[in-house]
């Protein structure tokens, strides 16, 4: 058989390592180097940027960024399910509709879905414009550059990366073990407890990794709707990169934040193979 | 007889899962053989070795007495009729039953020629300008059947080829197929799991089991004197028996069946009675077996029913030893 | 309990679209400052096509959004076909390469790369731009492509070299035809995700390689400003049709059609 072929692989697994694996690669060095005074790389060994990572400061903010991710996997986790739930019940032809109404806002850059609140939320904004007129309220409310903010944001951007893997869970589901369940007397609502639940495990963890490590890396929704002080790990790290200069320490931080998301990933590889494995008995 | 194909000691094997242990098999020409044998006995893996699909770890293949194990399937004068049909999607019937035609680059006047008469031979001539997606599967089938003997291969391969299809049409399509050979005087190499679809269609039978070859016979002889348990099993409904070290089988057909007085013979009580349709299937217990003995009363009617005490007997020539 | 999951359902979708649609709304407002609707106006999108910045961000999105979905889906759909057809040694490593870089922060990507440039000396500009959205935009063609492959199953180019057609010859006249529609979806997703990109671009961009996101942000932090409910109105609607039309470009294709994660 002519293997020629596989060749044609080449182009794209030379390409990525080179440009994708190469550069963290050297991240990893620059992590383990100096900053200079005038901001620049300075080639010498030292682990105290990783040291530095320690300090409360920084661990403040990391365990923040800890705590806003996992809400933020929560809310979008109770806000995706129902909705994901929802769509695999409907007829086929309005599923595929449903599904693509809700990803397309996905391609959209979280900036101007970010913006898209800011002009709602600040204090010359569509909200406070109307109390204010209704005349509910007499000075405009803070509804913007805080954590509830930023939450909303983060929520609001990362939402269809949780409904999808939910609904193909979901979708997977045999409906008659469901009806099987009903047969032998459980409510709706055991059913739904005890076999559908368990069974969107999968849908579940992977859909929450995607939305927390998607939440750890996420910059521009506290810069565009947090204030100062709701900084969070990719702020951080974007400043060590612009305005601090300091490479060193921005790479250490975000090593840590690559560790961090390759054990999420690898949890989305076994809960991968638990569906397929789990989901399909003997004689499918 | 010609032998058309000639395989040697062909092997085959993935991650130390012997898929096809070395057998050696020679096909003739002209004749209708069946790669007959339960799923996961290797079948479908001989047939697309000798399609070229598949790369023997070992052995040779002959094509008209030339080795063709090297040559990749493009270049083998062998045609296959696929499982799903594979039928191009993006192409009409006609343009998919042309498409080997174009690919030796067989002239227009002769294409032209060539599709009518096989038009004419699966019945599909009005179907011309459909796409494959507004066809039925028998309609299905017959393209793909037509797109492979429109190239007159020295040998047809099918995979299986009415496994998709429902009873009746299964039924019919088989006597239009084994007619359909008769007339082309194409070697076909079939395979099926269907032990009755065999005995229908082939002039002979290879039967497989778990890689290795059991027995190749007509499908009399491979009915009336099975070689082994595992035949005797597969092919028909069979009687086993064991007496010390003998296995052997008789037919339910040969089996002798009268009302228990007096005629020698085993008695038993009757367990159930089935009815099939234009037979019924009498299963019968005899004293101190847990194995039920079945016989046949031909007829719609019948005058046994369950519980009735009975003598079996059959003809010691009906008995067949069995090699385990 | 059905009627309050349909209720919740589309309260979901308006929650989804209603700030979008706001923002567009919101482009043709003509208060400058004030949510205060106070007549309908094109006015912002006039001073957009006025403003040069504005023009020649455009222009640099459009250029870079062009030239990777070229490259990237050739590159893509080669290696999809590659790793369909054959067996690779080390399959795991290849496809952790191929699949990493979307599952990794965008943040973490756009760092590397910029480390990386420097360290090398590459000065930033449409060039790092350019080998930025191929590098992100590979695995999308690559993951859209195989599946489609997949679906495609084997039987269709066994067919073809059964009836004689060489390997070269069964790709151009069956293969490629058979996927020709995911492969169209997936450059259309491309060029929108050049498009669209900000976070990667925003690090490796050079001063005279502003893109379209890149603008929008720096207007932004400036202050708010009705011209940026038109720019991102545009952006918006312009994302909206170019994926909508590679998802039905993708659905046409396909037997088992998924929306792909």
């Amino acid at each position: 058989m002519n293997k020629k072929g596989k060749l044609l692989a080449v182009p794209t697994l030379v390409w990525l390592s080179l440009f994708f694996a190469l550069p963290l690669l050297v991240m990893l060095v620059v992590s383990f180097y100096q900053r200079g005074l005038y901001g620049q790389v300075v080639p010498s060994f030292t682990i105290d940027n990783y040291l530095r990572f320690f300090e409360p400061l920084y661990m403040s903010i990391l365990v923040e960024t800890l705590i806003v991710s996992f809400i933020t996997t929560i809310g979008t986790l109770l806000l995706a399910y129902p909705l994901a739930y929802y769509i695999s019940k409907i007829p086929r032809s309005r599923q595929n509709i449903w599904l693509i109404l809700v990803m397309v806002p996905f391609w959209i850059n979280f900036l101007i879905r970010s913006y898209a609140w800011v002009i709602i939320l600040r204090s010359q904004g569509i909200i406070n414009t109307v109390l204010l007129k209704i005349g509910i309220i007499e000075i405009p409310l803070n509804l913007l550059y805080n954590w509830g903010s930023v939450m909303l944001g983060m929520i609001y951007t990362l939402l269809p990366f949780m409904v999808l893997p939910l609904y193909v869970s979901l979708e997977k589901l045999d409906k008659q073990r469901l009806e099987a369940a009903y047969d032998l007397g459980a409510t709706r609502l055991r059913a739904f407890w005890h076999i559908t639940l368990p069974l969107t495990k999968p849908g579940i963890i992977i859909g929450s990794v995607l939305v927390f490590v998607s939440s750890l890396g996420m910059f521009v929704v506290p810069d565009i709707m947090g204030g100062a002080k709701s900084m969070l790990l990719g702020n951080v790290i974007q400043n060590q990169f612009l305005s601090a200069r300091d490479w060193p320490f921005g790479s250490a931080i975000s090593m840590l934040m690559i560790i961090l998301s390759a054990l999420l990933i690898a949890l989305y590889y076994k809960a991968m193979q638990w569906e397929d494995e789990n989901t399909r008995l003997e004689g499918d | 007889m010609e032998t058309m194909i000639r395989v040697e000691n062909i092997a085959k094997g993935y991650d130390n899962e012997q898929i096809i242990h070395p057998l050696t098999l020679s096909v003739y020409e002209g004749e209708f053989l069946t790669l007959l044998g339960p799923s996961g006995c290797g079948k479908t893996t001989l047939l697309r070795m000798i399609a070229g699909f598949e790369e023997p770890d070992s052995g040779e293949i002959f094509l008209a007495e030339k080795p063709v194990k090297d040559k990749p399937p493009y270049q083998r004068d062998v045609n296959m009729v696929f499982q799903q049909y594979a039928l191009f999607p993006h192409m009409n019937v006609e343009q998919n039953i042309l498409f080997g035609l174009q690919m030796k680059k067989v002239s227009k006047d002769e294409q032209q020629l060539r599709l009518r008469e096989v038009l004419e031979y699966t019945q599909l001539k009005d179907f011309c300008k459909r796409m494959p997606t507004q066809l039925s599967g028998g309609q299905q089938q017959r393209v793909a059947i037509a797109r492979a003997i429109i190239n007159r291969p020295k040998v047809l391969l099918l995979d299986e080829p009415l496994g998709a299809l429902d009873y009746q049409l299964r039924k019919s399509l088989q006597l239009e197929l084994k007619n359909l050979q008769r007339k082309l005087k194409i070697t076909f190499i079939y395979v099926t799991h269907d032990q009755e679809e065999a005995l229908v269609m082939s002039d002979r039978i290879v039967i497989m089991n778990k890689g290795r070859i059991e027995q190749i016979g007509t499908p009399e002889t491979v009915y009336n004197t099975p070689k082994s348990l595992f035949t005797a099993k597969f092919i028909g409904e069979n009687n086993i028996f064991r007496q010390g070290e003998r296995v052997f089988c008789v037919r339910p057909e040969n089996v002798h069946i009268s009302i228990a007085d007096g005629i020698e013979g085993k008695s038993a009580t009757i367990r159930d009675v089935v009815f099939t349709g234009n037979y019924h299937k009498i299963y019968m217990l005899a004293e101190g077996e847990t194995t039920p003995i079945l016989t046949y009363d031909y007829g719609n009617q019948t005058k046994w029913a369950a519980k009735q005490q009975v003598v079996i007997s059959w003809l010691p020539e009906s008995e067949v030893t069995l090699i385990e | 309990m059905k009627r309050l999951l349909s209720i919740f359902s589309f309260s979901m979708l308006a929650f989804i679209y209603l700030p979008m649609l706001i923002l567009v709304i919101y482009s043709f407002n003509s208060a400058r400052i004030n949510a205060v609707w106070s007549g309908f106006t094109f006015d912002w999108y006039r001073s957009l096509v006025d403003n040069r910045f504005v023009l020649e961000a455009v222009a640099n999105s459009l250029t870079i959004a062009f030239a990777n979905m070229i490259i990237s889906t050739i590159v893509g759909t080669l290696a999809a076909y590659a790793f369909y057809k054959y067996k690779f040694k080390l399959d795991i490593l290849w496809k952790g390469l191929i699949y990493f870089p979307i599952l990794i922060p965008e943040l973490l990507m756009g760092l590397s790369l910029l480390i990386l440039f420097s360290q090398v000396n590459i000065p930033l500009g449409k060039v790092t731009l350019l080998i930025a959205h191929i590098t992100f935009s590979i695995p999308f063609v690559y993951m859209i492509v195989i599946m489609r492959l997949q679906d495609m199953g084997r039987e269709l180019e066994e067919a073809a070299q059964d009836l004689g057609a060489t390997p070269w010859t069964t790709f151009f006249k069956i293969t490629l035809p058979v996927i020709s529609s995911s492969i169209f979806a997936s450059a259309l997703l491309v060029f929108t995700l050049s498009l669209d990109d900000f976070i990667i671009s925003f690090f490796v961009a050079g001063p005279n390689s502003t893109t379209l996101p890149i603008y929008i942000y720096g207007m932004i932090k400036r202050g708010i400003t009705p011209e940026i409910n038109a720019l991102a109105a545009l952006m918006i609607v312009t994302t909206m049709i170019l994926v909508m039309i590679a998802e039905l470009l993708r659905r046409r294709g396909s037997k088992n059609y998924t929306p792909f994660y």
